[in-house]
């Protein structure tokens, strides 16, 4: 089911009513959940309940038996990297079956010249498994760190890892964070209902009305990107930028909303990464859930940023090359992932790569020269590394630069230039609220304090972006992340 | 919770409503091409049954396939009685291409339904193209939408509108697509020569209940009211016929076991490709005057 759906319009108020009014102790709330859970991701192939389910029981049981045996190193070693091994296993069949069996073929055709009969599987990717494997993985690892103790119950377990606003997108949850939640007897909070309602309209404006709009213009253009000029080939992935930021950005509100609606506080998945300064507090603002997973449990477990910088460069390294291979299994996203390793290893090197913790411009309206030359500079950075991203293959990706750096500079690029504007106001919207945690909060200062400003705002909202999803409703409106 | 579930109310039905006042608007929106396209002869053919509102007429309802490839002069010729043609656009859907037109046909009246094939709630009910032809040019007919149908075409408003926009700057146009091709029977009457560029469409299994029982519905309401229905299949271009023949006999069996055969060979009406204009429906000039004089054939053949 998607967020942006007539379905999960008419499940939500259901789902909710019932949560709070039929379903009021935690564990018939727990149960209503994993049952809503299980309606939501089946709504797209009820064959990957089954998947989910095995995933869920697999780690549960580790749980168990890591408890079990406590006290006992080697044992809860074996168990641990067992479960993780069949998370993993399930992850690399769905997902990498393909693309590890055609770079084998490749290799032993180079090498060897030897064709391998390999059969490639016509696998569907279940959507959302990367988000729930994570999920699943960081609650045995956390178990097996001592962060966290082994839940007993199995309700609340299969309710955290398929709590349907984050389960096909994430944000990606800690266990350390979402399950004592499920473990605690939730009430009925006005003002957080509140808040989570007005992130959830900002999440599918920025869904309805911009990602999707660039979407079409993106599309369009993309796919004849040969013809165009090289500004508007610039435009373009600067587009794509906004689409994709957008897209999931929108989502990440969406689910962060409508989880407060049900009593939980997720995770902040992003924080105005546009107001970035350095490619280093990029990542600390974008996919934040992600990001800090694999700073948690790939790079520290590395080393981290402990020893000689020959350590720091292969730990970033091998991160951000598991990191492009998560967004897909595809050599272009592994290059993605070594473009930023390669961008963050020099700010590494440079000594500047924890600066900037706060948010820019901090009481100012506007930022000083400096901030904004940073800002652009980031800006500029990452928009190459959209390019890639969003380009089938590397040839691809080789072929748009090339375009953008040969083709005439000036060229028609009315539609492009349309919709770059049109999100800007979606940056300015931002710039405003860059210190809160969404954009719908409002400030509590004239004109917002009267109520009927905000209800207008509110439904002005609501109806644009209506318009913007019934303009759009035959195009593919699916969620970028839900490929990955 | 009481004051958040009100509040929440509050905003969902002010929103309704307003979202309500946009589909409104939205949905009467005129589409500046389609004002200027052959898709006009919905409202010309509507005011020209009208006037024969007490006349016996023959009256053609099809999609394209009746616009771009029959000679209605050949028919007056023939049987001479004023001919209507209201073709215009198969996507308007089966239902509308005969409800717009019901209330004004009467008894004598001699209906020849030839609708094209295909399958779904979109043959029956429309896509985007009914919304935009009753928009432009016939808004009193939304009146004979059946709630289904409604609720169908919600979902096109939106792309209507967004045609509405980009056909904002839209001037008159010739051609065999502008409004001035319509003839004063509601044929397309502009000199047509074959095109090289003519795709096939992808025919399936064409077996649809919710249709035949449409189709049924027809054969019922114009027998109650002394309506002489004739039943004929569409032109198809002869490669495409060819190509997907076995589903469109199997079409023609399962509607002769529902009572409701087609009164011909569906493979009478598909001829060479040299005799198609641009699309597997639209014929040449030429090819127009020889489907009409087959047509013809079988209409003698059957009112006898």
């Amino acid at each position: 089911m998607l967020f942006n759906s007539l379905e999960f319009v008419i499940f939500l108020p259901i789902v909710f009513l019932l949560y709070w009014f039929v379903f009021r102790g935690r564990r018939w709330q727990n149960m209503l959940i994993v049952i809503a859970s299980y309606i939501f991701y089946g709504w797209w192939d009820w064959r990957f309940l089954f998947l989910i389910a095995f995933t869920s029981l697999c780690s549960f049981a580790s749980g168990l038996l890591l408890e079990k045996y406590e006290g006992r190193r080697h044992r809860q070693k074996l168990i641990s990297a067992a479960n993780i091994t069949i998370n993993l296993a399930i992850l690399g069949v769905f997902k990498y079956f393909n693309f590890f069996v055609e770079n084998l073929d490749v290799l032993f055709r180079s090498l060897f010249n030897y064709q391998m009969d390999w059969v490639t599987m016509n696998i569907i990717l279940p959507v959302g498994i990367s988000f729930y494997t994570f999920q699943a993985l960081s609650y045995t690892i956390d178990v097996y760190q001592k962060k966290l103790p082994a839940t007993h119950d199995i309700v609340e377990f299969f309710a955290y890892i398929s709590f349907f606003p984050q389960l096909v997108a994430g944000p990606i949850e800690r266990a350390t964070n979402l399950l004592p939640q499920f473990q605690q007897q939730r009430s009925f909070d006005y003002a957080k209902s509140v808040d989570g309602c007005r992130q959830m309209l900002w999440g599918f404006v920025k869904k309805l009305l911009i990602a999707d709009n660039c979407a079409g213009v993106v599309n369009e253009y993309w796919g004849s990107f040969e013809d165009q000029s090289g500004v508007s080939l610039f435009m373009l992935s600067i587009l794509f930028g906004f689409q994709i930021y957008c897209d999931f950005s929108g989502y990440s509100d969406i689910a962060i909303g409508c989880a407060r609606l049900f009593g939980f506080n997720l995770m902040r998945n992003f924080d105005f990464p546009f107001f970035s300064r350095s490619i280093p507090e990029f990542w600390r603002r974008w996919h934040i859930s992600l990001t800090t997973w694999f700073r948690d449990y790939i790079y520290f477990p590395l080393g981290g940023s402990r020893g000689d910088k020959w350590k720091i460069i292969r730990n970033t390294y091998i991160v951000w090359g598991v990191s492009g291979l998560w967004h897909g299994a595809s050599w272009h996203f592994v290059i993605w992932g070594l473009y930023y390793a390669t961008l963050l290893v020099i700010y590494n090197l440079l000594g500047v790569n924890t600066k900037y913790q706060h948010v820019v411009a901090y009481n100012r309206y506007l930022p000083n020269l400096k901030e904004t030359a940073q800002m652009a500079i980031t800006s500029i950075f990452v928009v190459f590394s959209w390019i890639i991203f969003r380009s089938e293959t590397m040839t691809q990706a080789g072929d748009y630069l090339y375009y953008m750096f040969t083709n005439p500079l000036f060229g028609d690029n009315k539609m492009i230039r349309k919709w770059v504007i049109w999100s800007s106001l979606l940056v300015i919207v931002e710039w405003m609220q860059r210190d809160k945690q969404h954009a719908m909060q409002l400030p509590p200062v004239r004109p917002f304090t009267y109520t009927f400003v905000r209800w207008a705002i509110y439904v002005a909202l609501i109806c644009a972006s209506y318009v913007a999803y019934i303009v759009n409703i035959e195009d593919d409106n699916t969620f970028i992340y839900f490929q990955f | 919770m009481k004051r958040f579930l009100i509040k929440v109310f509050l905003v969902v039905i002010i929103s309704c409503v307003t979202i309500t006042i946009i589909n409104v608007f939205m949905l009467l929106s005129k589409d500046k091409l389609s004002y200027y396209s052959h898709e006009r002869n919905v409202v010309l053919a509507y005011e020209r049954l009208v006037s024969l509102k007490d006349t016996n007429k023959i009256v053609i309802i099809a999609g394209s396939n009746g616009g771009f490839s029959i000679n209605s002069g050949l028919i007056e010729q023939a049987f001479h009685m004023p001919v209507v043609n209201t073709s215009t656009h198969g996507g308007i859907g089966v239902r509308m291409q005969f409800e717009i037109y019901s209330d004004l046909l009467r008894e004598g009246d001699i209906v020849v339904f030839c609708p094209e094939y295909g399958t779904g709630e979109k043959r029956l009910y429309g896509e985007s193209t009914l919304v935009r032809i009753l928009s432009t040019h016939l808004p009193q007919a939304y009146s004979k939408l059946s709630f289904a149908q409604w609720l169908h075409i919600l979902k096109y408003i939106g792309i209507h509108y967004r045609e509405v926009y980009k056909h904002r700057k839209s001037k008159e146009f010739d051609g065999p697509y502008s409004a001035k091709a319509i003839n004063e029977y509601g044929d397309i009457e502009w000199e047509r020569e074959h095109q090289d560029t003519i795709k096939c469409y992808d025919i399936k299994n064409l077996i649809d209940g919710e249709l035949v029982s449409y189709y049924k519905y027809v054969h019922s309401t114009t027998k109650e009211r002394g309506i002489c229905l004739l039943f004929l299949p569409p032109t198809l271009i002869g490669s495409n016929f060819e190509k997907d023949a076995a589903y469109i006999n199997e079409w023609a069996q399962y509607l002769k076991q529902n009572g409701i055969p087609l009164q011909s060979e569906p493979s009478r009406y598909a001829f060479p490709d040299s005799l198609y204009y641009d699309t597997p429906y639209h014929m040449t000039s030429i090819g127009a005057d020889i489907r009409t004089e087959v047509m013809i054939d079988d209409m003698i053949r059957l009112l006898k």
